[in-house]
């Protein structure tokens, strides 16, 4: 029915939801669990091979590159040999990030049905996501760990890098699939978007490729070494490859970025998330 | 938990579980004659993003206590349902504010969540997270909840529910929803699911709820369904509140408004609600036959009342309904739609009015509504809900309400 507006009042920002939204969340800990477990499940019900192919994925890539590359990026660019545990120790990072991100995108359109449905913390949508990848993410890096000692890795001391690692990756891939995901329900471009944006992104962060190879223009180096996931994948590689101490500014940078891009994320995600039921 | 009939103590009230408070809401919806969703039409042709704003809510305020069970009624694009997804968290108000205290569990869709590949057991699980429970509570109430679901989901528990009929989909949605026990429970017309028996079952356990205390906002159709199950009504129009009240009286008020405009939309009414501006008052309403003396399938059975006039009025409408005694409504009549002039009349005038009714009705008991308004229908004189009962009586021969006069004809076919 089309009423005619009787005195509109003026519209203001959003009256103060119930609760806070972060002890809101905090109260859905146990709904990110059962999402998690969901995802998880839902995604290998119908699969021969099940859970298998969150080890076969990875290593299927990582026999693709390692054929491609090997070769190119031989001895003196790395500091051990082994591309293909160079390769993975990038690859896993960037993967686990690149996956949270694309599937988060759509997880609160995709969701349409819930959120027009039923109140919960909407941001329960794309963190889901997110740690069910993570549950992906750290399998790889256990058999990584299982692995790599044969080899000649040292990791066992710089335990505590690769765990600062996880949580800063898991909190900057948190921030950006909070912001797709809210951004999306606005501009559906968005999921079109992170296909390509995402390839670039690839491409733009040492998975492949040292950083340290000549062919690289500067100007090019300098877009590669700012770019975060460069330092996300740089401590990895520290504690995994280099059996090293990170470099304060990789630390640093990786810390900064993923504080802002957590805070940044959520803050977009929350604002946004009020009008979510009417614009899904 | 607060029971019905001790209402808390002033000084707790205000954030007792169960409190709903809503305060001047106003909610507005864009409604895009021309859409557009991409970057490039949002971002460098605005003028093409063609939106009139809307607003669904007008400042509606109401404060529900604890315990009591509120119908939200009216007609659709009243913003009823837009206020319930207000109170459920669903939509955000546009401006003024809603404080629940208190879980809250909406039924707005039965079994929202539910994913086809996961089994009825992890969908429960899901589903009672989804709407606040956690696991330790679900566990304890998941044996009742697989036992309302039925014997059929029983068996099937463990199978993913893509393999389930959509009956036992909503069973098991709706056993979920009603047994965790929130401190409010928001319902959107999912009562009218499965079969009778199932029905029934859903009604008693709401029943149950509200007898423990549960607030209860809900929106419905059948306006039967309101004035059985609520205490209060609320009913809106446009987005503002006409009438709060009790629910009898509300229900009653806004079925007046509807038949005033558009006959035919009735439902049952138990009781026998009078109200009217009093200009003509009707009174002896009565049958030829005592109430309790039985009628058959066939017999003309005569209404009688008489009117008193006590205002000057022209051609005032006389009118009768009829129903079953469940609520269906059979028969309406009256002398607007039959063209009938009833004449100037004085005050002082008396009137009888006899209305013959031929009875194709099979056995059961039927309900008369007896009404006098004005002429052209839209303001109510005098009505009588529910005033007369009667009872048809014969053989079984039928099920039914209406007697078709059927025969069945059997004939043998030449063999060959």
């Amino acid at each position: 029915m089309a009423a005619p507006t009787t005195d509109p009042p003026a519209p203001q920002p959003n009256a103060a939801p119930r609760r806070h939204p972060v002890r809101e969340l905090l109260g859905a800990r146990e709904l990110i669990a059962n999402l998690t477990g969901r995802e998880l499940k839902v995604r290998y019900k119908r699969s021969a091979l099940g859970f298998a192919w969150t080890l076969l994925n990875p290593l299927l890539m990582m026999a693709v590159f390692t054929a491609l590359f090997s070769t190119l990026f031989s001895g003196q660019e790395l500091s051990k040999g082994w591309y293909a545990i160079y390769f993975l120790t990038g690859y896993l990072p960037f993967a686990f990030f690149q996956a949270s991100s694309t599937v988060a995108t759509g997880s609160v359109v995709g969701n349409a049905g819930l959120v027009t449905k039923v109140y919960f913390p909407r941001a329960v949508l794309p963190l889901s996501v997110v740690t069910s990848q993570l549950v992906h993410f750290v399998m790889g890096l256990v058999v990584l760990l299982v692995v790599t000692p044969f080899l000649g890795f040292t990791w066992w001391w710089y335990l505590p890098t690769l765990l600062l690692a996880i949580v800063l990756l898991t909190c900057f891939t948190a921030g950006i699939s909070m912001l797709l995901a809210a951004l999306n329900t606005y501009f559906r471009d968005i999921a079109e978007f992170t296909t390509v944006a995402f390839l670039l992104w690839f491409y733009a962060t040492p998975v492949i490729y040292p950083l340290a190879t000549p062919p690289i223009p500067a100007p090019v180096v300098t877009v590669i070494k700012l770019n975060p996931m460069t330092m996300f994948v740089g401590l990895f590689r520290s504690a995994l490859y280099d059996n090293a101490w990170p470099g304060w500014p990789t630390l640093l940078g990786a810390t900064v970025s993923a504080v802002v891009t957590l805070v940044v994320g959520w803050k977009v995600f929350i604002r946004l998330s009020a009008q979510f039921a009417k614009e899904v | 938990m607060v029971a019905i009939d001790e209402p808390a103590p002033p000084a707790t009230a205000a954030d007792a579980p169960g409190h709903v408070v809503i305060d001047d809401v106003w909610e507005s919806f864009k409604i895009y004659t021309e859409r557009a969703t991409g970057i490039r039409d949002r971002l460098f042709a605005r003028r093409k993003n063609v939106s009139e704003e809307f607003w669904a809510l007008k400042g509606v305020s109401l404060e529900i206590t604890p315990g009591e069970t509120v119908g939200l009624i009216g007609e659709n694009g009243s913003g009823k349902s837009t206020l319930l997804k207000c109170v459920a968290g669903i939509y955000q108000p546009t401006q003024g504010s809603i404080s629940v205290h208190g879980r809250t569990a909406s039924m707005l869709e039965l079994g929202a969540g539910f994913h086809g590949d996961l089994t009825g057991r992890e969908n429960a699980y899901l589903n009672g997270s989804i709407l606040g429970f956690s696991k330790t509570y679900v566990d304890s109430v998941f044996d009742e909840i697989v036992e309302f679901a039925g014997r059929q989901v029983a068996e099937a528990i463990d199978r993913p529910v893509r393999t389930y009929s959509s009956g036992m989909y909503l069973r098991l949605g709706f056993a979920v929803s009603v047994h965790l026990q929130p401190d409010v429970l928001i319902i959107d017309e999912v009562l009218a699911v499965g079969d009778a028996r199932f029905v029934k079952k859903c009604y008693d356990r709401i029943h149950e709820l509200k007898r423990r205390g549960v607030t209860i906002v809900l929106v419905s159709h059948d306006l039967e369904t309101v004035a059985s199950l609520c205490d209060r009504a609320v009913y809106l129009e446009r987005g503002t509140v006409v009438q709060d009240g009790p629910a009898v009286e509300v229900v009653d008020h806004y079925r007046a408004d509807v038949t005033a405009d558009m006959p035919g939309v009735v439902g049952k009414w138990e009781g026998g609600a009078v109200y009217g501006t009093g200009a003509v008052k009707l009174t002896d309403l009565a049958l030829d036959t005592p109430p309790e003396v039985p009628v058959a399938t066939g017999d003309v059975l005569r209404v009688r009342c008489t009117a008193e006039v006590h205002e000057a009025v022209t051609d005032p409408v006389f009118g009768i309904i009829v129903r079953s005694n469940d609520g269906t409504y059979l028969y309406d009549t009256n002398t607007l739609w039959r063209r009938q002039g009833t004449g100037d009349l004085h005050l002082g005038d008396r009137l009888a009015v006899e209305i013959p009714l031929r009875l194709h009705l099979l056995p059961g008991r039927y309900v008369i509504t007896l009404a006098v308004s004005r002429s052209d229908g839209k303001q109510i004189y005098d009505w009588h809900t529910d005033a007369l009962a009667f009872d048809v009586v014969g053989e079984f021969v039928a099920n039914g309400i209406v007697d078709l006069d059927g025969t069945i004809d059997v004939t043998r076919l030449p063999s060959g």
